[in-house]
C-alpha cells in the first residue's frame, strides 16, 4: 500500500505536492497520511533544487553563448569572477576552448586551477638521451611546446615582480631552459652528421683557416 | 616574450608585451599570428631605457637591463583584459599538522592583542 502511495505521489503535479506538503504542515497524526507527506517533502526539495539548478544552468549557457558569439574576453572574465555564487557549474567551463590551437592569449597564463597556488608541481626536464629517440617532426612540435611554456613562466614571473608576490615553483623556468637547450644540441648533432655524410665539409659556414694577430687558428 | 600588465590605463583591445631587443614588429606579428593564432590589428613598439643611475654598496653604478615593449592591438573588435593571477585562497590546514598549530597560535596571539570587548570600544588611557 505504501509503495502505490509513493507512486502516487511522484505522478503529483508541482501545485497537488505543494498542496499535500501543506498538509503535513497542518500537522497529521496518522502514520500513512505521515508517511505520504514526508515523501512529499522529500520530493518537493528535490524537485525545487532541480529547477534551481537548471535555471542556474541556462544562465550560464546563455551566457557563454553570448561570449561565443561577440568574442568578448571582458564578458568572459566577469563571468569566471561572478562564478563564486555556483561554483559547481561554472567550474565546467574553466578555459573557454579545449584544444590549444583555439586558445590564443590564454596560453600566456597557466591553467585557472594553478592561479594562486604556493606550489605548481612539474615532471623532471628532457634528457638529452631521451630526445635523441624522437623524430625529428616530434622534436619541432616539442619545442614550440616548451617555447610557449617558457612564455607563460616569463609572464607569472614578471606579474609576481610586480604585484610583489612570490612566484609559484620558479625551478619550472630552469627545467625548460635546459631542455630547449639540449633539444637544440641534439638537433645540431643531427644537421652535422647529415652534413658530413653528404658532403665531407666540417664547418657550415664556407671559409678558410686563418691565424689572427694573437697567433690563434680561427675559421 | 611576455605579456605584461600595463602601467597606464590601455584602450581595451592593446596587449602589452615585452620582447627581445633584436625583434621588430614584423616578428611580433608573425609570431603572434603563426604559434598563437591571435588575429592582430597595427602593432607598435618601443625601446625602454634601463637606468645606469643606481650604485650598489661599493658605489659601482649598476645598469638595469634594456628590453623593448610592444603594443598589439587584436583584430575583429576582440578586447583583453590582464586578469588576476594571484587571488587570495582560503587554505583549510588539515587538522593535526604543524600549518593548522602554528595558524591557531597566531590566532590565540591576535586575540590577546585585542582589548577587553567588555569595555565598548574606549581605550585605556581613561582611568575607569
Amino acid at each position: 500500500m505504501e509503495k502505490s502511495s509513493v507512486i502516487k505521489i511522484c505522478r503529483l503535479d508541482d501545485k497537488q505536492l505543494l498542496s499535500v506538503a501543506a498538509i503535513a504542515n497542518c500537522g497529521c497524526q496518522k502514520r500513512k497520511k505521515k508517511t505520504e507527506c514526508n515523501t512529499a517533502d522529500v520530493l518537493l526539495t528535490k524537485r525545487v533544487n532541480f529547477y534551481i539548478e537548471t535555471t542556474q544552468l541556462i544562465a550560464v549557457c546563455k551566457s557563454v553563448i553570448n561570449i561565443i558569439l561577440n568574442n568578448d574576453e571582458q564578458q568572459l572574465q566577469s563571468m569566471v569572477s561572478a562564478s563564486n555564487s555556483f561554483p559547481s557549474l561554472v567550474e565546467q567551463c574553466r578555459a573557454l576552448h579545449s584544444s590549444h590551437s583555439r586558445r590564443g592569449l590564454e596560453e600566456f597564463f597557466d591553467d585557472p586551477k594553478n592561479w594562486g597556488e604556493q606550489q605548481v608541481k612539474s615532471g623532471a626536464p628532457w634528457t638529452a638521451k631521451q630526445l635523441r629517440t624522437k623524430s625529428n617532426e616530434d622534436l619541432h612540435k616539442l619545442w614550440y611546446v616548451l617555447l610557449k611554456e617558457k612564455n607563460m613562466l616569463l609572464t607569472l614571473e614578471q606579474e609576481s615582480k610586480r604585484q610583489a608576490v612570490p612566484m609559484p615553483s620558479p625551478e619550472r623556468l630552469k627545467k625548460v631552459e635546459r631542455s630547449m637547450k639540449r633539444l637544440d644540441s641534439v638537433v645540431n648533432e643531427r644537421t652535422e652528421a647529415l652534413r658530413l655524410l653528404q658532403t665531407g665539409v666540417q664547418n657550415e659556414r664556407p671559409g678558410e683557416w686563418r691565424k689572427n694577430c694573437l697567433g690563434q687558428a680561427i675559421w | 616574450m611576455s605579456l605584461v600588465r600595463p602601467r597606464k590605463e590601455q584602450p581595451p583591445d592593446t596587449v602589452q608585451f615585452r620582447i627581445p631587443l633584436e625583434m621588430t614588429k614584423c616578428d611580433v606579428r608573425n609570431y603572434l599570428e603563426k604559434i598563437y593564432n591571435v588575429p592582430l590589428g597595427p602593432v607598435r613598439t618601443r625601446i625602454q631605457y634601463g637606468t645606469n643611475k643606481k650604485r650598489n654598496h661599493l658605489n659601482q653604478r649598476v645598469k638595469h637591463p634594456d628590453y623593448k615593449v610592444a603594443y598589439v592591438q587584436l583584430a575583429k573588435q576582440q578586447t583583453f583584459l590582464f586578469p588576476n593571477i594571484f587571488p587570495t585562497k582560503d587554505v583549510a590546514h588539515e587538522p593535526g599538522s604543524m600549518d593548522e598549530i602554528q595558524d591557531k597560535f597566531l590566532e590565540d596571539e591576535r586575540q590577546r592583542q585585542k582589548p577587553d570587548p567588555r569595555r565598548g570600544g574606549i581605550t585605556d588611557w581613561f582611568g575607569f
